[in-house]
């Protein structure tokens, strides 16, 4: 194969990678999707040469969760309305926690204006939130309400809910959406809670009963939301769902339990950030077992147990668990991997469908993870504890 | 007419400057270091001749210049590489070395100085130029130095500033010890781009590209700690205005009454510093979010800022510009014109700077 075609979605970014091999040299187009992007050509001293440097840019973007443009996670089915699975990529890399969500769903994400009329077609979807000396969430969405860009929207941003008060939860916001649900016939995705530090510590955020949103958006496809504390699935049920993310610094255990007992028959990526006992995270690894049984999701791609202290405890059962055997992508991120937990998902079965693991942000020695990247399965091992010297962020100020 | 600069030798800030003036027409600026000024006195400066003109530019970052400012200042305590330590007796030893430039200039004829020494050193204490700017300035306080008092003031300043505040240290520059600081009931917060070590004894601040929220009263004190000491202002913190859902503030280099380069800083977290890996935003994107008028008020401000310092020809104003309300002023930085790249008019900001100087010379004979 002379010529590969990536994308790549995340919550900052929505871009393609395009190559091309031939002869001595190889052609490399890359940007943002929807542009024409730039290209850089190199030249190599051989055919052989110029091979072996196309198959590793391709080996190194495959790591970091580039997919085939035309595989079954970037394509949408032949039907427009339904998201790819790779829209529902959330934060791929540590740094992106803290800066609010630049694309979802692979779309631009603005804040509304009510000044400025709102973009026509499907390019950009936009985040309604307070400031801390500014209530405009529920106004402004009682705006957008009102345009036509909302019977259009596939997807709706709600920022910080509470202004100078951390401990206001969104329920204002969710009774809103859920009575004004007939203005909004297109949408398929909802992020509660593109809250950063600045805003909010996320452990600070206050959750609510995420229900209602269940129950008033049947073609709901995914739904993220962000904040352990208050946050509920009091009937954890929903027959498209396909998506469910629960972004915390400590997920409460009777959310874990809930996923456990629920009945999302459609779902394929499931994303907790479990967090620490220290913010509520108070579930653990037994608290899983519902889920990794693998009875639960039929359609399961994507496992994401991440953000969570437990992470080698959960290594240990996984390599195990009937459902890592159907899924495509394990993701252990952002955890406190050590090599105990490493060493077990050497185990990982190979033979199964699982093609990618990501344990970024891990504290993995080199020698672990040495071991693991000879594994069939593509790990993303980036932002190891080892190259986390502090030591090296240190700037002398300059004299100004 | 000879052209020198008095800075870092070593500095790429010098050799571009120097490089500027060449692309000028002119002979490349000799250098005097900081160094020398501080180890011999104004001796050093004896080399520039009659009728020179002089250029004060940063004294760097070498560790050794840092030093020799803290010694110069009557200091004994010298900082590890990046450490936020001997604020104050910096501070004396840039005052030292300017007066040293001040007593030499009063004996020589007819130096043409592009700043004025006594402004540079307002420049480098942040409550100085406070008062000085007072109509331009976000509502600010001088904390105290002894940590209980600094507590309580903090505290109670916060409560009347809806409780978010800059902490930042009256000394320093660079974002080097800037706390955003927020009290919520009883929760607090501390974003900053510090790193905490604890020794045995006593706690280390250094300065870290990384910049992290500290919620534990324990990390929050350790920093208060060791900053209280050096000397602290703390000011209502601006909400600002966004572009692309991010905030931003605006960096004019202000020369001889001119704002004609700005960079917009913008960045996801409240410190919007370009060194801490923000990013040059685009003023295209500035000028479409908010209206042409907002910004030409914010270029004014700057100007209005820069001409409280009647003496020197340049200097870079930090513009505030609030979501809501009039721009204010957040910083002016005697040595705020490091911009490479940074074009106006067909000029880099060094080569309009050389020009400005050259200029103000031949309509002033």
């Amino acid at each position: 194969m002379n010529r590969r075609e990536l994308v790549f979605m995340d919550s900052s970014s929505n871009k393609f990678w395009n190559i091309e091999l031939s002869g001595t040299s190889h052609i490399v187009t890359y940007g943002r999707a929807g542009t024409d992007g730039q290209t850089k050509t190199k030249t190599f001293a051989d055919q052989a040469a110029a091979r072996k440097d196309f198959d590793k840019l391709i080996a190194e973007k495959l790591k970091k969760g580039y997919v085939d443009a035309g595989s079954a996670t970037a394509a949408t089915d032949g039907d427009d309305s339904t998201l790819p699975a790779l829209a529902f990529r959330s934060i791929v890399k540590q740094d992106d926690v803290q800066q609010n969500a630049k694309t979802f769903i692979g779309k631009r994400v603005a804040d509304y204006d009510p000044e400025k009329k709102p973009a026509k077609g499907d390019k950009t979807v936009y985040r309604f939130r307070n400031d801390y000396d500014d209530e405009t969430c529920i106004p402004h969405l009682k705006s957008f309400l009102e345009t036509d860009a909302a019977t259009e929207a596939a997807g709706i941003v709600v920022g910080n809910w509470a202004g100078d008060d951390p401990g206001v939860d969104p329920t204002a916001v969710i009774k809103l959406l859920c009575e004004q649900k007939d203005r909004l016939p297109s949408l398929r995705a909802i992020y509660l809670g593109d809250i950063v530090s600045e805003e909010n510590e996320m452990s600070w955020i206050k959750q609510s009963d995420v229900t209602p949103l269940l129950v008033a958006f049947p073609d709901l496809e995914l739904l993220r939301t962000r904040g352990g504390e208050g946050l509920k699935i009091a009937k954890p049920k929903h027959a498209k769902l396909r998506a469910l993310i629960c972004e915390s610094g400590g997920l409460p255990v009777e959310v874990v339990r809930a996923v456990g007992r629920s009945n999302f028959p459609a779902l394929e990526h499931l994303e907790l950030w479990l967090g620490t006992d220290q913010y509520g995270g108070d579930s653990t690894v037994e608290d899983l077992q519902p889920i990794l049984s693998g009875k639960l999701f039929p359609n399961l791609k994507y496992l994401g147990l991440r953000n969570c202290q437990f992470a080698d405890d959960i290594a240990a059962v996984i390599v195990n668990s009937p459902l890592v055997q159907r899924i495509e992508t394990l993701d252990l991120s952002l955890g406190v991997l050590t090599d105990e937990g490493g060493r077990a998902l050497l185990s990982l079965p190979t033979s199964g469908n699982l093609k990618h693991a990501s344990l970024h942000y891990n504290y993995l020695s080199k020698e672990v993870s040495k071991s693991l990247s000879k594994l069939s399965i593509k790990f993303d091992l980036s932002k190891p504890s080892h190259m986390d010297d502090d030591e090296e962020w240190r700037f002398v100020a300059v004299g100004e | 007419m000879s052209h020198w600069i008095l800075g870092d030798p070593t500095s790429r800030r010098v050799a571009d400057y120097r490089e500027a003036a060449a692309s000028c027409g002119q002979s490349a600026p000799q250098c005097v270091d900081w160094c020398d000024v501080i180890s011999q006195g104004s001796v050093a400066l004896d080399a520039i001749p009659t009728g020179s003109r002089l250029r004060i530019d940063s004294f760097g970052q070498r560790d050794e210049t840092i030093a020799a400012l803290i010694r110069y200042g009557g200091g004994t305590e010298f900082p590890q590489r990046g450490e936020i330590r001997s604020l104050p007796f910096q501070y004396a030893g840039i005052c030292n070395v300017l007066r040293d430039v001040t007593d030499w200039s009063s004996h020589c004829v007819g130096i043409e100085m592009d700043q004025s020494p006594a402004d540079v050193q307002v420049m480098f204490d942040k409550w100085e130029t406070h008062q000085r700017l007072t109509p331009y300035r976000p509502r600010t306080i001088l904390l105290s130095i002894n940590i209980n008092e600094f507590n309580e003031q903090l505290i109670h300043f916060a409560k009347t500033c809806n409780g978010r505040v800059f902490v930042k240290p009256r000394f320093a520059s660079s974002a080097s010890g800037v706390c955003c600081y927020r009290v919520a009931g009883d929760r607090q917060q501390l974003i900053a781009p510090i790193e905490i070590v604890r020794e045995a004894t006593h706690v280390r601040l250094f300065n870290s590209l990384r910049v992290r929220s500290f919620t534990s009263h324990g990390d929050i004190q350790d920093i208060f700690g060791v900053l209280a000491v050096q000397g602290m202002i703390a000011e209502v913190a601006v909400n600002k205005a966004r572009v692309d859902g991010e905030r931003f503030d605006l960096r004019y280099v202000v020369i001889g009454g001119q704002a004609n380069h700005v960079v917009v800083r913008q960045s996801a977290s409240p410190i919007t510093n370009l060194h801490l890996g923000n990013r040059r935003g685009s003023l295209a994107a500035v000028t479409e979010t908010v209206r042409a008028n907002r910004l030409n008020e914010c270029r004014q401000l700057a100007i209005e800022a820069a001409s409280c310092f009647p003496k020197t020809l340049t200097c870079g104003v930090d513009i505030l510009l609030p979501r809501s309300g009039e721009p204010v002023v957040c910083e002016v930085n005697a040595f705020g014109d490091f911009l490479p790249g940074l074009i106006a008019g067909g000029k880099t900001v060094f080569q309009a700077i050389v020009n400005a100087g050259t200029h103000a010379r031949e309509s002033s004979v």
